[in-house]
């Protein structure tokens, strides 16, 4: 029987204490699903990047046993820089003033 | 398991690095990790993953040596963090 192995983009799975959900990462996303996750009371929401020709994906769920936790998951890589400008106060800026 | 006419099987292989942050240090992880000039690259197979690329407070969960195996399901981590001291706790035993 022959086997066709695949390899998927690596992804990168992130805990983060949040009370937020979809934590700024510097890009723009649009949700396309959502999902019932068995023995959580959080479903899980599933982001694409909106740049054009970005195939980067992610999906934002909680952990169900702490639910103060934040569990995004990153799929793939972006093929053009953050979408953050100047308007975002928070960012960190190494650049010289 | 007859296949019949479904052809052969695939297999897909997903490589899954897990990383811990804070809120403050979620941006700029997830930048550096997936942005466009982002260095990390697939890793071999013999590539153990050990590290935790987090903000200064967290270093390294050196906790047996065992951690941060690649291709690990949510389940299983969710149980090792289960069985982790508070997070607090942890970065005062690591400084």
């Amino acid at each position: 029987m022959k086997v066709r192995r695949k390899l998927r983009e690596p992804r990168f799975c992130f805990q983060t204490r949040s009370d937020i959900d979809v934590l700024d990462d510097g890009y723009k996303w649009r949700k396309y699903g959502q999902k019932v996750v068995k023995n959580s009371l959080h479903p899980r929401s599933y982001y694409r990047c909106t740049h054009n020709n970005c195939r980067v994906k992610k999906r934002v769920e909680r952990l169900s046993e702490d639910c103060r936790m934040v569990i995004t998951t990153y799929e793939g890589r972006h093929n053009h820089s953050p979408c953050d400008d100047s308007n975002s106060s928070e960012h960190e800026c190494f650049s010289s003033f | 398991m007859s296949r019949g006419e479904r052809g052969p099987m695939k297999v897909v292989i997903i490589n899954t690095q897990y990383v811990e942050t804070d809120a403050t240090s979620f941006k700029s992880v997830v930048q550096k990790l997936t942005g466009k000039d982002s260095v990390v690259s697939d890793y071999s197979s013999d590539h153990p993953m050990k590290n935790i690329v987090s903000c200064p407070h967290h270093s390294r969960l050196g906790l047996g040596g065992a951690i941060l195996e690649r291709n690990w399901s949510i389940k299983e981590f969710d149980r090792l963090l289960k069985e982790m001291p508070p997070v607090d706790e942890l970065s005062r035993l690591w400084d």
